[in-house]
Parts: structure tokens; C-alpha cells; sequence
């Protein structure tokens, strides 16, 4: 069980650097999550925390200890890949007991460690079988088998839900979550897919091109975002982007080019007539009529939970979401209006959060 | 990716290259030991008149280029150019085209054709020594079922071996034999990777099975023949028992190859300075053809 | 017009255009359709005719060697001829040296193999070529410097000697092939191993030598084969102690006289071993035999 510590963290591959200086805290048994593109880092980063690939500049420390130049097998840190990595002559109960036995662990004590970890899994009567007689759920799981066992200080999972079926992977996250509740080790979890950070972690980090965007619990970034990437990564669907010139005489608004007005509930931190970016989740829509411009709906989605209206207001491509059943056909007009409390403003040039 | 420079470096991944290292050392210092070490010493032989006779008194360098200068003005040397260049040319245009035939007719799925694909491998792997001894006794008219055949059939034929208009010929059809089911391998993998769409496409337009080879298929396989041919080209430097157990270089010098003319420099008069002269022009020959393989990109380990 | 399925036509019976009438099988002409293995069969018994009659003669009574009939009651008698003599023994001499000239390569070749699988380092390629070059030089260049040396060295005509000149050929021959199969072994597993606890051999030998061993079989049998099947460097390098099979056979036809019945039986023997092994590892030869010849 321990801290993990990333100190102004620098990775080039060759003359390319990737990893411009990262500073990440993690306290020990916190579940945090690194998401970002493909291409931000994140791998990278989880890779350099594992001991496979060399740290150009920078420190990691795991609790006090520096483990920059440490092999993996002296961190004491366990790894889920993407694509499982089981050994696959091996049987299920031999890939468990890899690494005990390469630790010299007394064969009783193996078979013990095993059982305990194959139960707890579900694995109890796949321990004869060879990987490739497993689905994917299962092999997933003799993955994550493979990582408890060895009763590390902090659990790196790359990636690991992305091969599975969605159903299959709801399902899995659910487990992982319980799984971390249940062992409090620490855990550094990879994923592209915001809702799986969502969901699982204690805090995310958002990452882009080897830059921490922004660090924080999930709502905190979801209320909160420092910047406009930040805000239209996290969410699903996408917050809606609307450029526009700030208004302060009068209500403070934004106005778009085309004269729609969207409102605000303070001024936030610019001028009057700075170029800015109005930001507004599908989910903070209302339908006020009579209270400006009508959308035309242009289609519409529903999921059963929730009715997605794709629309066009005042020039202005939206989606609005919302919980119950609307009426509406494409080619009707409605009377969308976005809540001025939930309203996020961005610099239109730095992407910074104003408000 | 590091330079050797971070075999020194302290962390997980400068170990990893010197463990690399240590499991390369050794290969590397065998290979230089039994390959350039000798080849040095190969150089440095042909720059000397050295013989067993006096192996002292000949280790000499006071006329570097003797054995050169003498290769240039001897007959017999230059004849064994003239004679390899005969075979080998010979040999391996026979075994592409021969190779090409049946890797045309035995491209199926059937049973049969995969078992007559195995069974055609054997001329390649069989030890040479034993591909000398059957064509041996093939051109022995005493033994030979195909001569006394031919007797039979009122057309008797003296022994192609013995002939000096056509030993040559004798040697270049055993080699073909030996060697074509090396060409039909490769030409086989080929045409097994030509996809079939256009394929479809021409037949479907009328094409006739002339035009579809001539125009699809023989493009496809172009490369892997001009390899083929490269390789082999190579390799027929190499040529020896079957000379060594059909004629001995004879009749005359009629089939004697540069190698075979280097052996007998070494092995039958020990004159061990001209015979790595020898030695060493025909190496330069090998690596002219090896480099102009390697400029053709077949070396795909690289591009990975 | 056709209708949207073969289904649906087949129902309202439409032909479709692009289908032809196909003839009741019966009607087809047995040798068009099989006219292309018949083919195959008899020019294999073409092809393969003089080894067949190779094998044929050494089973025939040596009077009847220059009779014409084909019939004949087969016999040993050639086989156990070549117990007398020196041919057992060089039988054996071309099994010890094949075995330890294996052995030799692969302790040597494997490992460096699997370095230049995982390692790309400057120059790298150009050591690649040169593994590959030694193989394609001509052994009347070894031969001369290592005849002189062994003589110095005391190696003539040993088998340690004959192994280690094998070397120039095999060694290339394991780092080549290996280097293909370590290539297919994810490197994933390895990073999953160093992670469990191992280090850079240790995963080698736990996970990525069993994956590839099929490929070491084969490569093994490769060896064996080329080492079996030399004959100008036993030539040379041996004289009686260690002299090897392939050799033996030649001083049949120079110091006992052409005994057909012998010769035949001895290249029969000295036949087997690859034969048997050749049907075992086709599919292998093919790249083997070329060392990276034709482009994948």
C-alpha cells in the first residue's frame, strides 16, 4: 500500500519529446484515473510508473522511494493489459501462480493464495483451462487475478475494458469498483472512455499532448472545468460550444454573431465584447416558450432514459438532452433556451475558463 | 530505443540492453572468429606464393600481387570463368523455368497435388553426394537404364560424361534436377499470395489463360523469380560433388568451375597462395551479387 | 430481372444472369477434371525415376546389377556389405557430428537471435547482413585458412573440428529462423513476466522459448540436415578418424571399385535420415532453405 508521486516528469523518445512535465499526486488507496485522446500520454505515463519505459527527467516515488531506475519486478506493483498478456501455455491456475513461484513461495502456500483469488473472482472451476478456452470476460478476470495475488503496493490497469462488449463492460466496471472497495490498494486506471473514469475513479486526470489538463474528483470536473478541452471531453453528450462576444450592459449575455442571445447568471472575467466561447451541457436545457428564438428540431434520439434533441438555434447547431418524453418531430419548432446557472464561459482563444 | 552510450545508465532499461548484449557476445565473436578471422587470412594467403612443399621459405611478401598477376595471364584460370559462368547460367535459367512449370501445374487444393508438392521436394534435401551418385549411375551407359533403354530402342548414345561437347550439359541437368524444387517452393508461396479478385474480374471479361499469366499472374511473380534467380546464382558457385563424382573437372577442363580449379590448386599441387587468390575472387564475386540482392530490399527484418 | 435473392429465385424460377447452365456432372470428362493431378503423378514418376532406381539397386543381387529385367528378388546383401569396413563408422561420425554441430549452433544462436529480435540498436541491420553473407560464401574460402589452422591447432580430422567449421553455415541458419519466431511471441507476454517478477533471460525462458518452441524444433532438424548433407568440408578436413558418411560413400567409388550394389546401398542409407526428416519439417524448409531470399 502505497503513495504514488509524479515530479515534473519528462519522457522524449529520442529527440520527440511527449511528456512535458507532469506533476500528479496520488494518495495511497485513491483510485485515480488518467483519460485523455489517444496520443496524450497516458499510456506512457502508466508504463514509466511500471518500470517499462525509461523516465528521461523527472521522479516517480512510490510512498517515499524513489523508483526511477527500478525494474518492474523490484516496484511491487502489478499491471492489467489491454490485451490481457496471459501466458497462454500456461493454465489458468499457472498464470495465477507466476509470480508466487517465481518469489520461491512454498507450493501449499501458492495453491492457498490461488484458490482465495480464484473465489473472490469467480475463477474457482476455470483453474485447469488454457487462456484461449476463455471468453473475454474471463480472461479479463484471470488478468486482474493475476495482479491481486501478488498483493502489490498499487494495482496499473491499462486500457483493460476496451476489448469487451458494452454490456460485457458495464458489468466489468462494476466488479473493478467493487473489487478496489473491497482491497483498498491504490490504482492507477487508463481509459480513453470518460464514462468508465466517471464512474470508477476518486479523482481524474485529464491529459492532453503530455499535459495534465486538469486534476480533481469527477464532478468536480464535470461543475468545474478549467478549460474548454477539459469541458468537452468529460460528459456525454458533449457540452455544446457556441462563439460568441461577451455582453456586459445590461444583463450580462453572450451574443452570437448571428444576434442569439444566451444567458448568464454573473459576468464573469473579461470585457465587454471579448471574444469568448459559451459553454451549456445538453442536460441544462429548458424549454421556455415565449422567451426568445425557436430551435427547429432537426432529429431527434430517444434512448429510452433520457430524449436527445438535435436542433438548430439561431444558426447554431445544439444537442439538448432531456428526461422526459417530449413530443416533438423534426421540422417543429421549440423553444430551447440554455439554464444561465449551469452556463460555462471560455477565453475563445486560450480555451481558459472565465467564469 | 537507446544508444549503446546508455548500456551504461542505471535504470531497468540499460540492464535490459546489456542483458541483450550478453546473449549477443557470443555469436558475434564466434561468427568473427570463423568467418572474417579466416577471410582475413584468406587475403593475406593470396598475397603470398605460398606452398606446402616449403611452407616457411613461401610465406613471403616481397611480391604481394604475384598470384594475382598470375590469374590474370593463366588460361586455365580464366577458362574456369568462362566455364562457371556456362553452368551457372545454364543451370539456373533450366531451374526457373522448370520451377515455374510445376509450380503452375501442382498450384491446387486437391490431395494429390499437395502430396506430388512434397514428394518433389526430395531432389532438394537429398545429401548432394547422393544426387552425384544417382546421376552417376544415369550417365554410366554400363548401368544406366535410360542408356541401355535408348539401346534398346535402336538410338544408343555414348556417354554424355565422357563427351567434352556435352559434360557441361550432363552437369547442368543434374544441377537443374537438384535444384528446381527450390525455385517451384518459391514460385508456389507466390502464387498462393496473388489475390483472386482480379483475377475473377479478368476471366469475367474473357480473359484466356495465356493472358491471365501473362498479364496477372507472371507480374505477381516477377520478383520472387528474379530473387530466386539471384540466390541461386549465388549458390552455384558453390558447385562441387557433382563435379567431383561426374567428370573430376574433365573431360579435359572442360567442367572445371573456378571452385573447382581453386580445389585442386589447394588439395592436388598445394599451392595454397594462388588457391586463396582463387578463393578470394570468387568471394568477390559472391559479395558483388549478395549486395545487388540486398539492394533489391529482400532483407524484411529490417523493415519491421 | 432477377429478384433480390437466390433464395427468391430459385423460388419463381429466374435464372440469374451471371450463372452459368452447369452440365449434370455425370457429362464432365473424368480427365478434365483430374486431368491436372494425373499430370502431376506422372511427371513425378519422371522426375523422381532416378531416385527410385537408386533405392531399387541397392536392394538388387549384384550379379543382377547389369541385367535389364525389372523383376528381381530383392536382397540385403548390399546393406550388409557396408558392415565390413570403414562405412558404420563413418555413419556414426555423421550423426555425432550432426548432433554436436545442432547442439553448438543453437546454444550459440538462440540467445543472440532473441537479442536482435527485442534489441534495435545502430548497426543493427548491418550485422543482420553480415550473419546472412556468411552464409552464402563459398566454403572453398573457409576451407584453405581452416585446413592450415586446424593443422596448427591439432583440430584435423576430429569431429569437434568438423562442428565448429559448421558453425559458418548453421549459425546463421538459427539466427535467422529464430529471429522470425521470437518476433511472433508478443512482447506483451514478456513485459507481463518482467512485471511478475522476472528478468530479462528468465522471461525468455519461461515465456518465450516454450511459445517458440515448435520453431526450435524445426530449426533444429534444419541444422541437422545441413550438417548431414556437407560433403566438400569433410572432405577436407577429415581423414579416417572422422570421417563422415558422404565420404565414406566416395572411397567406395575410388579405392574398392565401382560396386554398384554398395554404392547404392550406402546412398540409400545415408539418404534416410533427411528424407524422414524432410516430410517432418516442410513447411519450415521453405524458409530455411532460402534464409530470407524472397520478400514475405
Amino acid at each position: 500500500m502505497a503513495s504514488i508521486t509524479l515530479r515534473r516528469l519528462v519522457k522524449h523518445y529520442g529527440v520527440t519529446p511527449t511528456i512535458h512535465g507532469i506533476d500528479i499526486d496520488i494518495r495511497d488507496g485513491e483510485f485515480v484515473a488518467l483519460v485523455g485522446p489517444s496520443g496524450c500520454g497516458k499510456s506512457t505515463l502508466l508504463r514509466m510508473i511500471a518500470g517499462l519505459e525509461p523516465v528521461t527527467g523527472g521522479e516517480i516515488r512510490l510512498g517515499e522511494r524513489l523508483i526511477n531506475d527500478a525494474a518492474p519486478r523490484d516496484r511491487n506493483i502489478a499491471m492489467v493489459f489491454q490485451n490481457y498478456a496471459l501466458y497462454p501455455h500456461m493454465t489458468v491456475e499457472e498464470n495465477l501462480a507466476f509470480s508466487l513461484k517465481l518469489q520461491a513461495v512454498d507450493k501449499a502456500q501458492i495453491r492457498r493464495r490461488v484458490a482465495e483469488v480464484a473465489e473472490v473472482l469467480g475463477l474457482a472451476t476455470l483453474l485447469a483451462r488454457y487462456p484461449r478456452q476463455l471468453s473475454g470476460g474471463q480472461r479479463q478476470r484471470v488478468a486482474m487475478g493475476r495482479a491481486i495475488v501478488r498483493q502489490p503496493d498499487a494495482f496499473l490497469f491499462d486500457e483493460p475494458l476496451s476489448n469487451l462488449d458494452a454490456k460485457l463492460r458495464v458489468q466489468m466496471r462494476t466488479e473493478i469498483k467493487a473489487l478496489h472497495q473491497r482491497l483498498g490498494t491504490t490504482t492507477v486506471y487508463v481509459t480513453h472512455d470518460q464514462v468508465e473514469a466517471m464512474t470508477m475513479a476518486d479523482r481524474i486526470v485529464v491529459l492532453k499532448d503530455g499535459v495534465v489538463e486538469q486534476a480533481g474528483a469527477p464532478l468536480e470536473l464535470y461543475d468545474r472545468p478549467r478549460n474548454a478541452f477539459v469541458a468537452g471531453f468529460i460528459g456525454s453528450p458533449a457540452m455544446n460550444f457556441i462563439p460568441g462576444r461577451l455582453h456586459l450592459d445590461g444583463t450580462p449575455r453572450v451574443r452570437t454573431d448571428d444576434g442569439l442571445e444566451l444567458p448568464l447568471a454573473q459576468a464573469p472575467r473579461a470585457t465587454h465584447g471579448h471574444a469568448v466561447i459559451y459553454g451549456a451541457r445538453p442536460e441544462h436545457f429548458t424549454i421556455e416558450p415565449g422567451s426568445g428564438p425557436e430551435a427547429e428540431v432537426i432529429v431527434v434520439e430517444p434512448t429510452g432514459a433520457e430524449t436527445q434533441i438535435a436542433a438548430r438555434l439561431g444558426g447554431q447547431d445544439i444537442i439538448a438532452a432531456f428526461r422526459d418524453r417530449l413530443g416533438v418531430r423534426p421540422g417543429e419548432r421549440l423553444a430551447l433556451r440554455p439554464l444561465a446557472a449551469q452556463a460555462h464561459v471560455f477565453d475563445a482563444g486560450s480555451g481558459e475558463r472565465l467564469n | 530505443m537507446a544508444s549503446i552510450a546508455a548500456l551504461r545508465g542505471p535504470g531497468w532499461e540499460a540492464a535490459r540492453h546489456r542483458a541483450f548484449l550478453f546473449g549477443l557476445a557470443p555469436s558475434l565473436a564466434v561468427l568473427l572468429a570463423i568467418t572474417l578471422l579466416p577471410a582475413a587470412a584468406l587475403l593475406v594467403a593470396s598475397f603470398t606464393p605460398l606452398s606446402l612443399t616449403d611452407p616457411v621459405g613461401t610465406f613471403r611478401f616481397d611480391d604481394p600481387l604475384v598470384n594475382y598477376r598470375h590469374l590474370l595471364a593463366d588460361e586455365r584460370f580464366l577458362g574456369s570463368i568462362g566455364t562457371q559462368l556456362k553452368l551457372s547460367v545454364a543451370s539456373v535459367v533450366l531451374q526457373l523455368l522448370v520451377g515455374l512449370g510445376l509450380a503452375l501445374l501442382l498450384d491446387g487444393k486437391s490431395k494429390v497435388l499437395g502430396a506430388t508438392r512434397t514428394v518433389f521436394l526430395i531432389p532438394m534435401v537429398l545429401p548432394p553426394i547422393v544426387v552425384a551418385l544417382i546421376w552417376k549411375i544415369m550417365f554410366t551407359p554400363d548401368v544406366s537404364p535410360i542408356h541401355r533403354a535408348l539401346e534398346a530402342v535402336g538410338l544408343p548414345v555414348r556417354s554424355l560424361i565422357a563427351n567434352p561437347d556435352t559434360a557441361l550439359w550432363a552437369i547442368a541437368f543434374a544441377d537443374t534436377w537438384q535444384w528446381f524444387p527450390f525455385t517451384m517452393l518459391m514460385v508456389l508461396a507466390s502464387l498462393q499470395m496473388i489475390p483472386s479478385d482480379p483475377i475473377e474480374a479478368a476471366s469475367l471479361d474473357g480473359a484466356t489463360r495465356w493472358q491471365l499469366f501473362r498479364y496477372i499472374v507472371f507480374p505477381h511473380i516477377r520478383p520472387v523469380l528474379i530473387v530466386c534467380g539471384l540466390f541461386r546464382l549465388i549458390d552455384s558457385f558453390k558447385a562441387f560433388p557433382l563435379i567431383y563424382v561426374l567428370t573430376d573437372g574433365g573431360p579435359g577442363t572442360v567442367t572445371e568451375v573456378t571452385n573447382y580449379y581453386g580445389f585442386i590448386q589447394a588439395f592436388n599441387f598445394s599451392y595454397w597462395g594462388y588457391a586463396s587468390a582463387i578463393a578470394v575472387v570468387i568471394l568477390a564475386g559472391v559479395f558483388l551479387l549478395s549486395w545487388a540482392v540486398g539492394k533489391l530490399g529482400w532483407n524484411d527484418h529490417d523493415r519491421r | 430481372m432477377t429478384g433480390a435473392s437466390p433464395a427468391i429465385d430459385g423460388a419463381i424460377g429466374v435464372v440469374r444472369e451471371d450463372e452459368d447452365l452447369a452440365p449434370p456432372r455425370r457429362r464432365r470428362p473424368w480427365l478434365q477434371a483430374h486431368g491436372r493431378a494425373l499430370a502431376a503423378v506422372l511427371l513425378l514418376l519422371v522426375v523422381m525415376f532416378p531416385f527410385l532406381w537408386l533405392v531399387q539397386l541397392a536392394f538388387k543381387p549384384a550379379a543382377d546389377i547389369f541385367e535389364d529385367g525389372l523383376l528381381f528378388t530383392p536382397t540385403l546383401e548390399g546393406f550388409a556389405s557396408l558392415l565390413q569396413g570403414n562405412f558404420l563408422k563413418s555413419f556414426w561420425n555423421s550423426l555425432a557430428v550432426s548432433t554436436l554441430s545442432t547442439v553448438l549452433s543453437l546454444a550459440i544462436g538462440v540467445p543472440a537471435a532473441y537479442a536482435l529480435t527485442r534489441w534495435r540498436f545502430p548497426g543493427r541491420d548491418r550485422i543482420a547482413l553480415w550473419i546472412l553473407v556468411t552464409r552464402m560464401a563459398p566454403p572453398i574460402a573457409f576451407t584453405i585458412p581452416f585446413f592450415l589452422a586446424y593443422r596448427w591447432l591439432g583440430l584435423q580430422d576430429t569431429l569437434v573440428g568438423l562442428a565448429i567449421v559448421y558453425l559458418t553455415f548453421n549459425l546463421a541458419i538459427v539466427i535467422w529462423l529464430m529471429q522470425t519466431f521470437f518476433e511472433a511471441v508478443p512482447p506483451a507476454l514478456e513485459e507481463a513476466a518482467y512485471i511478475d517478477g522476472c528478468g530479462v533471460w528468465q522471461a525468455f525462458w519461461r515465456i518465450t522459448l516454450p511459445l517458440a518452441a515448435p520453431g526450435l524444433a524445426a530449426t533444429a532438424v534444419l541444422c541437422f540436415i545441413f550438417s548431414w548433407n556437407d560433403f566438400f568440408y569433410a572432405l577436407i578436413l577429415t581423414r579416417t578418424n572422422a570421417i563422415t558418411a558422404p565420404v565414406a560413400i566416395v572411397n567406395f567409388l575410388q579405392y574398392e571399385g565401382w560396386e554398384w550394389t554398395k554404392i547404392a546401398a550406402s546412398g540409400t542409407l545415408v539418404m534416410l535420415p533427411v528424407v524422414i526428416f524432410t516430410v517432418l519439417v516442410r513447411t519450415y524448409l521453405v524458409r530455411g532453405l532460402t534464409a530470407g531470399g524472397v520478400k514475405d
